[in-house]
């Protein structure tokens, strides 16, 4: 960028000052001391900025103006212009051939491209900028070495402070050290501890839980132990409680045990029992009372013993006759009583024969028995009477019937000849006429009224027609009744002859059954005079009578059968009493029967009957006493008594062995009460240990053992025996059930700790610790994840910063060593050859090395005034070559302290810089405008001379200056 | 030989807990999370009772020391158990983070569980129905928690006619490892083994594809955001005629997925402010449980999700001053979302911030001095040793945590190489930032 034009219209000491076509190069400005050229410098400086308030301006006469025309690299050209303290105003100005404006806009900045401290510190060259301590703040100083460092000035000037701030962000989060047991790390830190103790005891549940597992186990084994301790002390508490109930017993079951074995002899394996005895006693008064008996009865009846058998082997017989006496007394009593009727009623016979026929005596029964009256039928007979009196009554009615009707019958023949006149063709011979004449006359009349004569022909025809046909229905009327008339006469006739042979039939009939009866009074034996009514009559009394002499017959058969028999019966009984011959008891028996002989001897049996029946009473007797006997006999023999029963040779003998045996049996009997009792009480016992539980107490478990209730009872007598009165037994177990009590409670201890064990266990087993521990430790850890994330972020910004700073600084540190060192060695004509930066880069300052084998450097305290502004000057200019866009540079006698030598040098290097920047020199001093002619450097020169400017050239601004 | 179906499972860190975000989840969250690792083994059981394997291995870190819980192991018992009744019997070595000799090792394993020795390599043989062996298994437990011997030279098996399958747990790096140096070589050159089942790295890997086969089955239930995808388990069938097959099979029932949005992926319609943003991070919540299908016999439970926040936009000028709690705040929205509540679920567990200005200051200012100067540094940061151990001084203490997650202080974080580049372009985005503001 180059100034073209420059106009000041109000800024101090210049005012309305134009310089026009402005040198691209170098522009010299001359002028002497108060001449306006430090006021013409601060407008340049501040042209591309604006005036700053702050500023030592000059004053304005009313307001600070100026403008500027500038050319850019690009060739546009820009007005820039100033007013007070107001923002430069920017206009492009076309060029002549640009018809339109580019749009662009361009702002002042863009065309200086860096802030007004650079442009000033380093385009803008007087003494000042090339003392270091000229008065700037540290701040400012730091900026300065940074500008004159170069590249990236601007920002590596922030590095520092950003890294500061990402520090300080760092360490507010984390420390320095970055700690997670400091600032914000450190709650979640602990959180993470606390997480990890709350785990690690969690994780130390493990063994917990094998110690207690462990634990439970013995507890386990050790209640186990007492389970069974407990166990058996039960079984001994119940064992003794069975003792304390049964000692009683123990004590009876001693006591008969004792009885028994001193009275075995008095065992018997089979004992009778009361009842037998009982009733061997009953027998024995039985047989005594029989015996009496049996001797009493048998001197009573005095019989013989022979006699006695034989009644006795024909008792049944006996019982059989004896039964039938009433049967036969009845027979006997039937008999005569048949025999008196059959006597009445022969006489009653014979009178009713005479009744019947007088010509009939008592000895024409036979003959009467002969007459067959079963051939002939009563009823036959009866109808053939009532049959012969029908006809003969039918007969005689028939006759005056026949009269009548022959009289009726002569009375409608007559009535009959009447109505046959009457015939209906003649009838039809009327009407055919009639109607013939009606036609005839009609055909007349045709003739003269063909109408007429038609109508009446016609009409005649129909009327007649009608006429007759009335006519013919009333005589066919008449006819019909003639004609029933002589039907009827037909009929009469046809019945008279009917009846004629009806009568005759009749007749023939009663001719005919009058014989037949005729013949049935030669059958019966009656006379022919015997009226033909009665023949029924007699018929039923000869059958009367024949029927009367059957039952005489039979009657008299029956006697003659009922004698038979009894007679029978009597020799039969008669033979039966004759065994019996007890001398003094046999009676003698007529031979024949009669009823009287028959009663004897029914009478005779009957006290036979009853010698039988004592005889009997004594053989009952005797049966009894020997059952008596019998049964004595076996009770005693199903004991096997030693007594000699077989030997008892009498009553007295049986009595004592009776006697004998009872007085044994009730010993024996004693014997098993006892052992009964033993029994029971032993049952007893055994029922009160019944129980499967007290069995087990006595060790004793098998339900089905055939030894078992002995074995039981064994063990029961065993223990007891080892007790030696009921109370000791009750002392020891009262003892035994506070024991056990004791056991009881130690157990249920032992079973809550287990339990408690076992929730403990169950708690142990469970991982929510482990996992409330795990969760805590994640969750604080996410969260010190962040801000560990945060403090790594800022920390690593910070040592990116603090990274970067140290390179660009090296960086840079190089460029100074490489362009501003050449450019030192050149203005210092070779004294040095170079420029490094002092470290720190931007607290420091700038070493020279001098130039020789050994690099010596020399700070710019050590440097004279003049090699430390050629030094700083060099520096400014190599960065000004960096700097784009190429900015004019303003030197307002900075080379007063430069010896001609170096003066001449660094004009040299001015003129190589005016090849791309726009160089003001201002200066008071004449040899300086020379060295610049002598360097015949392109160059524009200009006097300024209180506060006016204007162009000039060397030689006149040279004299110029020279001149004062 | 006959043919061979095995699991090779590793690094199960049976009851260890999946590091999530929140101090209070829903139930169901809750409970899929703190069970996580402990279905994810019980997966891998399901699976070899299906298919009928011959046995199981475990190649190292069946537990983890920091969360070896009585629940842990009684739950390994249990599927142990299950396992015995289908005649699958397990073997294992401890690894370094279950080393032998530990004071927990007072429970006992069941009858078809064997714990391979610590002092010198065991071998096991497996018999068939007829007593004749089909199968080696060598291997050697971790008796600490570092092992820095090369215990796998000492692994010899007399032959090669049956099956051999070495269980080594190991970092497989060549030299000063802690955890058994050894290289692949090394591992080849053994010729009598026919599959080297390895532990340690838990991300699943086929090292050599034919005998010796080498794998890692990695984990098979991911624990944080360093072991994202699914984790599983290796189905091994070795065929005397069709050769080695290997198949990897998912178990893991929750997954860590971290989502990358472009905030302005779709230009015309930018978020605008946090409802914008909400409703664009449910929607891409929502698609990603739409495609999660039940693939296989085990679905996905869940997924653990970390946002990361990218792009351009104006937004971005609204959230960075108050980044944390704005984050916070969408975080705690998103985890109440009912619809990301059940299974399968959506957690959030962070959302990350990495979204840039609308304009892009680097961009303008890349031609800088001190913008070319940072990313120099930059550069030299992530490439060279040096001037990353000069920043890591400076980031402090905090940063010192080595990775290991266990044995690192968890008061500490590893600083991996993508957070040292986010951490680095978030400086120089923040250092661009405030010089822009500071010419302004």
């Amino acid at each position: 960028m180059k100034i073209k034009r420059l106009y000041i219209e109000d800024f101090g000491i210049l005012r309305n000052q134009i310089l026009e076509d402005l040198h691209p190069g170098i522009v010299v400005i001359g002028g002497l001391n108060r001449a306006g050229k430090t006021t013409l410098m601060q407008v340049l400086r501040y042209l591309g900025y604006g005036f700053p308030q702050s500023g030592q301006l000059p004053p304005a006469t009313n307001k600070h103006k100026a403008e500027a025309d500038i050319i850019l690299d690009s060739g546009d050209i820009y007005n820039i212009s100033l007013s007070g303290y107001g923002q430069p105003v920017l206009k492009r100005i076309p060029l002549t051939e640009e018809k339109t404006l580019n749009d662009e806009i361009i702002n002042v900045e863009d065309i200086f491209g860096i802030d007004d401290f650079t442009y000033r510190q380093l385009f803008t060259i007087t003494l000042d900028e090339l003392n270091r301590n000229y008065g700037i703040s540290d701040h400012e100083k730091r900026k300065l070495q940074s500008i004159l460092l170069g590249a990236g000035f601007k920002d590596i000037l922030l590095l520092p402070q950003l890294k500061d701030e990402f520090y300080k962000e760092g360490d507010r989060i984390g420390g320095k050290r970055g700690s997670p047991r400091v600032k914000q790390f450190k709650s979640h830190y602990l959180s993470i501890e606390k997480g990890a103790d709350i785990k690690r005891k969690a994780l130390s549940q493990v063994e917990e839980y094998k110690e207690k597992q462990q634990e439970l186990e013995e507890k386990k084994s050790l209640y186990q132990q007492i389970g069974k301790e407990l166990e058996q002390l039960q079984n001994e508490i119940v064992r003794l409680d069975i003792i304390k109930n049964n000692y009683k017993a123990y004590k009876d079951i001693q006591t008969i045990e004792t009885w028994l074995h001193s009275n075995q002899d008095k065992h018997w394996d089979k004992v009778p029992s009361e009842y037998e005895l009982s009733r061997l006693e009953s027998l024995r008064d039985e047989y005594v009372f029989l015996y009496k008996d049996f001797q009493d009865k048998e001197i009573e009846l005095g019989l013989a013993l022979d006699n006695r058998k034989s009644l006795l082997d024909n008792k049944e017989e006996m019982a059989s006759l004896i039964e039938g006496i009433s049967g036969i007394n009845e027979r006997v009593r039937q008999c005569t009583e048949q025999e008196e009727e059959y006597n009445r009623k022969r006489q009653q016979l014979v009178a009713k024969i005479r009744e019947t026929n007088a010509a009939w005596d008592e000895k024409d029964m036979e003959d009467l028995v002969e007459i067959k009256t079963d051939n002939i039928s009563h009823s036959r007979l009866s109808g053939l009477v009532d049959e012969y009196r029908d006809l003969v009554s039918d007969h005689k009615n028939h006759k005056a019937n026949l009269v009548r009707m022959q009289e009726e019958y002569n009375t409608f023949q007559d009535q009959a000849v009447e109505l046959e006149d009457k015939k209906p063709w003649g009838e039809v011979k009327k009407y055919f006429y009639t109607s013939l004449a009606f036609i005839l006359l009609g055909i007349i009349l045709v003739f003269i009224n063909p109408f007429i004569g038609t109508l009446l022909g016609l009409g005649g025809i129909g009327i007649t027609a009608v006429y007759y046909i009335m006519t013919y229905l009333n005589s066919r009327e008449a006819r019909g009744a003639v004609q029933a008339q002589k039907q009827q006469l037909e009929a009469r006739k046809s019945r008279v002859e009917a009846e004629e042979k009806l009568i005759k039939s009749i007749e023939k009939q009663i001719e005919s059954i009058k014989t037949e009866l005729d013949e049935y009074k030669q059958r019966l034996d009656l006379s022919i005079d015997v009226p033909d009514s009665t023949l029924p009559g007699h018929l039923l009394r000869i059958r009367d009578i024949q029927e009367g002499i059957g039952e005489l017959d039979e009657i008299y058969n029956k006697i003659q059968e009922d004698r038979g028999y009894l007679e029978e019966q009597y020799n039969r009984y008669r033979a039966f009493i004759s065994q019996f011959t007890q001398e003094g008891m046999h009676v003698e028996q007529a031979e024949n029967y009669s009823p009287e002989n028959w009663s004897r001897l029914a009478a005779e049996l009957n006290r036979w009957n009853n010698y039988l029946k004592e005889t009997q009473g004594i053989y009952v007797l005797q049966q009894k006493i020997e059952a008596v006997e019998q049964e004595i006999i076996e009770i005693l023999e199903k004991y096997e008594t030693t007594l000699a029963y077989q030997d008892l040779q009498n009553r007295q003998d049986l009595e004592n062995s009776i006697a004998q045996f009872i007085d044994r049996s009730q010993e024996a009997m004693e014997y098993n009460r006892q052992e009964n009792r033993l029994r029971e009480i032993r049952q007893s016992v055994l029922s009160s240990m019944s129980s499967d539980g007290v069995r087990r107490a006595f060790g004793y478990s098998i339900s089905n053992d055939e030894g078992r209730d002995e074995k039981l009872l064994n063990i029961f007598m065993e223990i007891c025996s080892s007790y030696a009165s009921q109370e000791e037994v009750e002392e020891v177990y009262s003892a035994k059930c506070r024991e056990r009590e004791d056991k009881i409670e130690e157990l249920d201890r032992l079973k809550e700790e287990g339990q408690k064990l076992e929730d403990v266990l169950e708690r142990l087993a469970t991982t929510e610790n482990l996992v409330r521990g795990q969760r805590q430790i994640d969750n604080a850890r996410a969260e010190l994840k962040i801000l560990a994330h945060s403090y790594a972020v800022n920390m690593t910004a910070a040592f990116l910063l603090k990274e970067a700073e140290e390179r660009l600084l090296q960086s840079m540190k190089d460029s100074i060593m490489d362009s501003a060192g050449n450019i030192f060695s050149q203005m210092t004509n070779g004294d040095y050859k170079g420029i490094q930066p002092a470290e720190p880069l931007l607290d420091g300052d700038f070493e020279a090395i001098l130039s020789g084998e050994k690099s010596r450097c020399q700070t710019v305290d050590m440097l004279s005034r003049g090699t430390r502004e050629q030094l700083y000057l060099s520096v400014r200019i190599s960065r000004i070559m960096d700097i784009k866009p190429n900015l004019p540079v303003i030197i307002d006698d900075s080379f007063a302290n430069f010896d001609s030598r170096h003066l001449g040098q660094s004009i040299g290097i001015l003129s190589q810089l005016a090849k791309t920047h726009q160089i003001f020199i201002l200066t008071c001093h004449g040899e300086l405008v020379d060295e610049i002619a002598r360097a015949q450097c392109q160059a524009q020169y200009w006097k300024i001379d209180r506060g006016r400017i204007e162009i000039s050239d060397y030689d006149k601004l040279s004299s110029h200056l020279r001149v004062s | 030989m006959t043919k061979l179906r095995f699991i090779h499972t590793a690094d199960i860190h049976l009851g260890s807990f999946l590091h999530v975000g929140g101090l209070s989840l829903p139930p169901e969250v809750e409970e899929a999370i703190e069970t996580a690792t402990l279905e994810g083994f019980r997966r891998v059981c399901d699976l070899a009772i299906s298919h009928k394997v011959n046995f199981v291995v475990i190649s190292g870190d069946l537990y983890d020391n920091e969360a070896r819980s009585v629940r842990a192991i009684n739950f390994f018992l249990e599927q142990c158990k299950r396992l015995g009744e289908a005649n699958i019997r397990v073997y294992l070595i401890a690894g370094n983070h279950d080393p032998l000799g530990q004071k927990q090792d007072i429970f006992r394993m069941p009858d078809n569980v064997k714990v391979l020795d610590g002092s010198r390599p065991e071998i096991c043989e497996l018999r068939d129905d007829n007593n004749i062996p089909v199968a080696r298994i060598i291997g050697q437990s971790y008796t600490s928690r570092w092992e820095q011997d090369k215990l796998h030279l000492r692994y010899e098996v007399p032959d090669s006619n049956i099956w051999n399958i070495a269980l080594l747990h190991t970092q497989l790096e060549a030299s000063k490892s802690n955890y058994i140096p050894c290289s692949l070589s090394e591992l080849k050159d053994n010729r009598n083994i026919h599959y080297w089942a390895l532990g340690h790295i838990h991300q699943f890997s086929i090292l050599n594809q034919s005998r010796p086969v080498i794998a890692y089955p990695g984990i098979p239930q991911g624990r944080d955001f360093g072991e994202q995808g699914r984790g599983g388990c290796l189905l091994v069938e070795l065929d005397p005629l069709e050769g080695e097959k290997v198949s990897f099979i998912p178990t893991a029932p929750i997954i860590y997925k971290r989502i990358e949005v472009d905030i302005d992926r779709d230009p015309d319609n930018m978020p605008e402010d946090l409802t914008d943003l909400e409703d664009m991070l449910v929607e891409l919540g929502r698609d990603l449980l739409k495609a999660n299908g039940d693939q296989d016999d085990h679905p996905v439970g869940g997924y653990i999700v970390e946002w990361i926040l990218k792009g351009r936009g104006d937004i971005h000028d609204k959230l960075k001053d108050q980044e944390q709690e704005l984050m916070e705040n969408l975080t705690d929205i998103l985890r109440n979302k009912p619809q990301f509540s059940h299974k399968p679920f959506l957690w959030t567990n962070s959302i990350i911030l990495r979204t840039k200005p609308s304009v892009d200051y680097y961009n303008l200012m890349k031609d800088s001095p001190i913008v070319k100067e940072l990313d120099n540094i930059i550069e030299g940061c992530l490439k060279d040793d040096t001037i990353r151990k000069k920043l890591m001084k400076e980031l402090g203490e905090i940063w010192r945590g080595n990775g290991d997650y266990e044995s690192s202080d968890e008061t500490l974080f590893h600083m991996d190489r993508s957070t040292l580049e986010e951490i680095l372009l978030k400086a120089r985005q923040q250092i661009i930032e405030k010089l822009v503001e500071r010419r302004e």
